[in-house]
């Protein structure tokens, strides 16, 4: 959940801030390469982290949901 | 006979062939509409980054950076990011509760008849803007590239794309149709890396060098007739406040909500994940689909800008053409040839994704779900009215295109973007998230969203304006009036209405019955218990 906030945030920056401030985003940065392509750029290794930390967390879930589902069926059999 | 062509036969051969291989092994409705459930990981991965990697993405954002620069770049970043409202939210949850298609998902706690019909609507809705968008966009490109042969014409081109679609839906099914994704996927992939490298060859593989001819392009503005030289890594070419009189930036973010939010709702890419045997696999193929897609989007800006440093943007003669003509610069007629065949491909097969997800919704949740109450019809008759109806959308299809021929299609794709945004996501997070939600809701929040981003599209200078006389025929825009919203992209205000309505209708007629089935979808969409697996066969 806080990490869907996170990724919207990061997100919407983008747009924000190349909308309201131009001058900013258009300083060169990296020899010619400026903010604005660095920061988009940026996104993309954001939403590959992301995705990477939510498949290990998914992974323990999955885990947590098949020891529940498994003392559930082993608790309804031995009724 | 040129290259261009051998490569198309080769492709239309080698497709058919899939299908007929997918027609053997199509026994039953599992396997018609869901591929049978066998489709690994990184298959679903590629098929998925496959539909996603349509015309617009290749031809489209390449032609946009190679003529506005960094703002082409924006539409990148949404459809990739896109993807973790896709990951994070709709994909395991779909996959769990659902057998064929979204509304499915829907219809687990809510009253079926009247969700299934709105959802149903809904989709075809949605799959037909992009459809008859990509068709256009078929029919413009074959009729460019094999301009030689005289009987190609934009109509002939057409009908072309749109029969063989419909063979391939009709006879291969979601078989046919993903397999055709996949190949197309590595096709695609291995045609932009090529085209990169021979960029970055041509700048002698210095970045630097590369960036700094991209930060200083010299060429005639085709409005001012003016020689000019412009920063094309600068942001503010398409959007910004000089362009577009200070609404540029409003417009920017409607556009990136709609982006983030619609591909969530794209029933055609919701209808891959029920592909696979399980949630996990699905989960997998959504990454496999980001790391595939990401990467393809950042190497179209260097195609792009790749095409306005080498090429110019003065000699590209329409933005969609920047990749192709690329290609012939750097790599001559073969790889022009293959470049063009695999962006035709791209358009077949995405409108084979579509007409199947359509075809699917009408068969699964219109006809048996909606007139027969789910009860008489075999799954057999399912099919049947599926590749009856994928005949019938195709026919349809080819008609609007043909009919539609001179409108914009990014226009079009972003007007399925938007409605999917505005109807399709809102019931879709509620159903999963929200307790109280009710099928009023739903209802409403389908129709809302739906007339909300149609009407404001309408109202829209995509298709208001008023031009003066010299401007004529497909240029001019449908509507001589002042623009009444003055937005291009809807977004940013029918999606919240969407929202809205769903959450109203809800509060407004509460269900029980829904609310009571909420804690058993939970447990179903969130572990999988007693999703449908994988067919035997």
């Amino acid at each position: 959940m806080p990490a869907s906030i996170f990724f919207v945030v990061y997100y919407f920056t983008l747009p924000i801030l190349v909308g309201w401030w131009p001058e900013l985003m258009k300083k060169p940065v990296l020899g010619p390469v400026n903010a604005a392509y660095l920061f988009a750029l940026s996104e993309f290794f954001m939403a590959w982290a992301i995705a990477y930390v939510y498949v290990q967390k998914a992974g323990k879930w999955d885990e947590q949901a098949r020891q529940i589902l498994a003392k559930e069926s082993s608790d309804s059999a031995s009724h | 006979m040129t290259p261009a062509i051998w490569m198309f036969l080769a492709f239309v051969v080698a497709t058919l062939g899939i299908t007929v291989w997918a027609a053997k092994r199509n026994t039953g409705a599992s396997a018609y509409f869901a591929a049978g459930r066998s489709i690994t990981g990184w298959q679903n991965g590629l098929a998925v980054a496959g539909d996603y990697m349509s015309a617009a993405s290749f031809l489209g954002i390449s032609g946009m950076i190679a003529l506005y620069g960094f703002d082409g770049f924006m539409y990148s970043v949404g459809w990739l990011v896109a993807y973790l409202t896709v990951l994070l939210v709709v994909a395991e949850p779909l996959r769990n509760a659902g057998k064929y298609t979204m509304a499915d998902l829907l219809a687990y706690r809510l009253s079926p008849r009247p969700v299934r019909a709105m959802a149903s609507l809904s989709t075809i809705t949605v799959s037909t803007f992009y459809m008859v968008a990509q068709m256009i966009g078929a029919g413009a490109l074959v009729k460019l590239l094999l301009k030689d042969i005289p009987w190609i014409t934009t109509n002939t081109a057409i009908i072309g794309v749109g029969v063989m679609m419909v063979v391939y839906v009709v006879f291969g099914g979601m078989l046919a149709t993903t397999w055709v994704q996949i190949i197309k996927a590595i096709l695609l992939m291995t045609g932009t890396i090529f085209l990169s490298v021979l960029v970055m060859k041509h700048f002698g593989f210095s970045f630097e060098r590369f960036f700094d001819a991209a930060s200083h392009i010299t060429y005639l503005d085709s409005k001012t007739k003016l020689e000019v030289t412009r920063n094309f890594l600068d942001p503010g070419m398409k959007f910004g406040d000089a362009a577009t009189g200070g609404i540029g930036k409003w417009d920017l973010v409607s556009l990136g909500i709609a982006l983030l939010f619609g591909t969530a709702g794209l029933p055609h890419i919701l209808v891959r994940f029920y592909t696979v045997p399980d949630a996990k696999t699905a989960r997998v193929s959504v990454v496999w689909a980001m790391v595939i897609i990401g990467s393809f989007y950042i190497l179209t800006t260097f195609l792009g800008f790749g095409a306005a440093t080498i090429i110019r943007p003065d000699h590209i003669v329409t933005d969609n053409m920047a990749a192709p003509q690329l290609a012939e610069t750097l790599g001559g007629p073969l790889f022009f040839a293959f470049i063009s065949a695999v962006a035709f491909a791209t358009i077949l097969a995405v409108v084979a994704g579509l007409t199947i997800s359509a075809s699917a919704s009408f068969a699964h949740d219109f006809y048996s779900n909606v007139l027969h109450h789910g009860k008489e019809t075999n799954p057999d008759s399912e099919v049947l009215v599926a590749r009856i109806t994928a005949f019938v959308v195709g026919g349809v299809s080819i008609f609007l295109a043909i009919q539609l021929q001179t409108v914009n299609v990014a226009f079009l794709v972003g007007l399925a973007f938007a409605v999917a945004a505005s109807a399709n996501l809102p019931v879709i997070v509620l159903s999963i998230f929200w307790k109280r939600f009710s099928t009023t809701g739903a209802v409403a929040g389908l129709a809302v969203g739906l007339l909300a981003s149609i009407v404001l599209i309408v109202i829209s200078p995509s298709l208001m304006g008023i031009d003066p006389p010299e401007v004529v025929g497909a240029k001019r825009h449908l509507i001589q009036m002042n623009a009444i919203f003055p937005l291009t992209n809807p977004g940013i205000l029918s999606i919240p209405i969407g929202f809205l309505a769903a959450i109203l209708g809800s509060l407004l007629r509460p269900e029980p019955e829904a609310e009571a089935k909420f804690e058993e979808l939970q447990v179903r969409a969130q572990t999988g218990l007693g999703a449908e697996t994988a067919s035997s066969h």
